[in-house]
């Protein structure tokens, strides 16, 4: 669908593209919210991709601190951080995903505790709904969110994918 | 063996057979010679004693003849001296007849011939019986004068028979010796003519002998000399004909072998000298026909030469027009040039007041500058403060994230903080969007003051610029002014130089005519110069045929 560009005065386009977010969800959020069920996706960018990740997964989101390089750890282990008072690992789930990332500007801790493991993302979204599905859970799926497609990652088969046998245990 | 040797063998052998038989020949002679000395010799001797008996016999019968008719008539002194003679005479044929005996004698031991011996042996006989016979004869007239003596005439008639028989006995004895000689002398001559014959013969046969070995010596030497010249011959003919590839076999040890030798060097020397001769006169064929297109490129440049020199000639003409032109334009441009003098005054007083001018409008442009760069530091600080709400706006943002997340994890007593929580989200977002805003519009700001403090820059530059420009005007102006009157004195000169070009262009002119009467003569001679060129390639042309005879 191609029409005039939209321009308005003191708004940039990213601006702009949030109003009309906000517009077309309003119109058609009661209808989806009725026909079935949905959960709360956090939305992320990685690699240039929209994804997203369940909320209730995740216990805080926040920028990347300083990073401790952990020697001969498993490939896609960034390193060590420190947050709120705890050691957190911190991974890059872009090599799992087939992405590519420069530099992670914030992390997202999800709500793992032996270990506590941070996700490294290139940039934070924000909340979405999208349509919850019932089929096999798979690493990632593409659904449709508040208008928007994304990628939903699985944090179980993600959590079980970054870390290796020991670190399962505990 | 060489030729010079077989030819000297031949004439050797030739010489020494012809010295044997001119020696056989000269012998020969000699013998015949000889033996004819030795023939004749005996038969005169003998027939010149046969003579001088008879002489003697005539001589005994006239003094007996007288003696009797002395004795008769009585004449006894006449008698005597008949006497005396008759037996000298006596005597005379009795040692004559003795004398040629021996004489036969002799002929008969070491005779010419065996017929002649016989001949000898038989006369030696005959004279025998004569001299028998004369002794008789003696007797009988001795008997004769006994009775003379006496006086007894009947005595000396009966001895006149007896004497008369012997006499005659004598002489026919003589006379039969006489014929004897002539059958000697005829068999001499025989044998002379058979020693001749001989001599011929044997003469004839060495002749024989000497001609056939001359044919055999002559034929040995022209086989072994007329047929390697045969090939000689051939050889040079092919020569002739122009085959150089071909060499002689014939070059043995002998004079012809070095004859071969030198013929096929000669032929070698011959065939470099025909390849270098071939390849000289390609090289003047190429040479004859280079000339004969550089003569033909003569003889187009000399036409353009020519239509040049007239061209040239009505440009000289065209330039002497133009140069009364110009001097009457150089008369005209010095009028305008003092005119021009007169309004350089007036732009230097101009010149002055636009230099004054550019001085004020830099100093406003510096000023323009000092403030627009106090400008660009506050924009600094403004964007300093940017920074710093962004960061606020980031924050929040990820605040409202974790209350979003704190609100899912409440479940449904979070739902009314959820909806705080994305308010505040949202409230972040525009804080975001128009801190973006703020910065594009900063940095626009700053852009456009960059710009304008380089613009500004720029214009002091300029007015600089300007100012130089100004100046160099002026003192352009002031060199305009004194060039103008060079310039005046320079068209005065020109005007005098344009007279003395008139003269110059007419001595063009006239060598222009001279070149271009020059330049129809050379035309003519590169015609020529063609003409031979192409004369000359026909000869070579033709060498080039000559040369392609010699197969090599």
């Amino acid at each position: 669908m191609s029409g005039r560009p939209i321009v308005a005065e003191g708004m940039d386009a990213d601006a702009v593209a949030a109003v009309l977010r906000a517009r077309q969800r309003a119109v058609a959020g009661e209808r989806t919210q009725r026909d079935t069920p949905t959960e709360t996706l956090l939305a992320f960018v990685l690699g240039g991709v929209a994804h997203g990740l369940p909320i209730a997964q995740v216990r805080a989101v926040a920028m990347v601190p300083k990073v401790t390089r952990v020697p001969q750890g498993p490939a896609a282990l960034l390193g060590l951080v420190a947050w709120r008072g705890a050691v957190v690992n911190l991974f890059d789930p872009a090599g799992l995903l087939a992405r590519e990332v420069d530099t992670p500007a914030a992390m997202i801790v999800l709500r793992h505790d032996a270990p506590r493991i941070a996700l490294a993302v290139d940039a934070l979204l924000g909340v979405v709904d999208a349509p919850q599905g019932d089929t096999t859970p798979t690493l990632s799926r593409l659904v449709e969110g508040d208008g928007e497609r994304l990628t939903r990652i699985d944090p179980a088969l993600l959590i079980e994918l970054l870390l290796p046998a020991r670190l399962q245990e505990g | 063996m060489s030729v010079s040797t077989r030819i000297a063998a031949g004439f050797a052998a030739l010489t020494a057979i012809l010295l044997a038989l001119g020696l056989y020949a000269l012998i020969q002679i000699g013998e015949v010679r000889s033996t004819v000395d030795l023939i004749v010799e005996r038969d005169l001797s003998s027939m010149e004693a046969l003579n001088r008996i008879d002489h003697a016999l005539s001589r005994k019968v006239e003094q007996r003849a007288a003696l009797v008719r002395g004795f008769l008539t009585g004449d006894s002194a006449g008698t005597r001296e008949a006497t005396a003679g008759w037996r000298a005479a006596v005597d005379d044929a009795a040692r004559g007849i003795a004398e040629q005996e021996r004489a036969a004698e002799t002929y008969r031991a070491n005779a010419v011939t065996g017929l002649r011996s016989e001949q000898w042996a038989r006369m030696g006989r005959q004279l025998g019986d004569a001299g028998r016979a004369l002794t008789r004869t003696r007797n009988d007239v001795e008997t004769q004068l006994a009775a003379i003596q006496a006086g007894d005439r009947a005595g000396v008639l009966a001895a006149e028979d007896e004497i008369v028989r012997d006499h005659a006995a004598t002489v026919a004895r003589v006379g039969q010796a006489r014929e004897t000689l002539n059958a000697a002398i005829e068999k001499g001559r025989d044998a002379t003519r058979d020693v001749y014959t001989a001599s011929r013969i044997s003469i004839i046969i060495g002749l024989i002998v000497a001609i056939l070995v001359s044919v055999a010596v002559a034929i040995t030497i022209r086989r072994s000399i007329v047929r390697p010249l045969d090939e000689f011959m051939e050889f040079v003919g092919r020569i002739g004909g122009g085959d150089l590839s071909t060499t002689t076999d014939a070059t043995g040890k002998d004079e012809l072998g070095q004859l071969g030798r030198t013929l096929n060097e000669m032929v070698a020397g011959l065939r470099t000298i025909a390849a270098q001769n071939r390849a000289a006169t390609t090289n003047l064929n190429a040479a004859t026909n280079e000339i004969r297109a550089s003569t033909q490129e003569q003889a187009a440049s000399v036409e353009e030469q020519l239509a040049a020199v007239q061209e040239t000639a009505a440009t000289v003409d065209e330039i002497t027009h133009s140069g009364a032109q110009i001097s009457r334009r150089a008369q005209e441009v010095i009028a305008q040039a003092q005119a021009t003098a007169q309004v350089s005054d007036a732009g230097l007083n101009a010149v002055g007041d636009t230099a004054r001018a550019m001085d004020a409008i830099r100093e406003q442009a510096e000023a323009v500058a000092t403030n627009i760069v106090a400008l660009s530091e506050k924009t600094q600080a403004i964007g300093d403060i940017i920074a710093t709400v962004n960061d606020v706006s980031e924050r929040s943002h990820l605040l409202a994230l974790n209350a979003s997340i704190e609100a899912a994890a409440a479940g449904e007593q979070g739902r009314s903080f959820a909806i705080v929580a994305a308010e505040m989200k949202l409230l972040a977002d525009q804080a975001k969007g128009a801190t973006r805003n703020v910065r594009s519009i900063l940095g626009d700001i700053q852009r456009g003051i960059n710009s304008s403090v380089m613009l500004t820059e720029e214009a002091v530059k300029r007015v600089a610029s300007g100012k130089e420009r100004t100046d160099a005007g002026h003192a352009a102006i002031e060199e305009l002014a004194t060039r103008v009157q060079e310039n005046v004195q320079t068209f005065q000169q020109i005007v005098a130089s344009t007279n003395q070009q008139q003269i110059g262009i007419e001595q063009v002119t006239i060598a222009l005519q001279n070149i271009r009467e020059a330049s129809q003569q050379t035309a003519s001679s590169t015609r020529q110069l063609d003409q031979a060129a192409g004369d000359l390639g026909e000869l070579s042309r033709t060498l080039v045929g000559l040369t392609e005879r010699y197969r090599l």
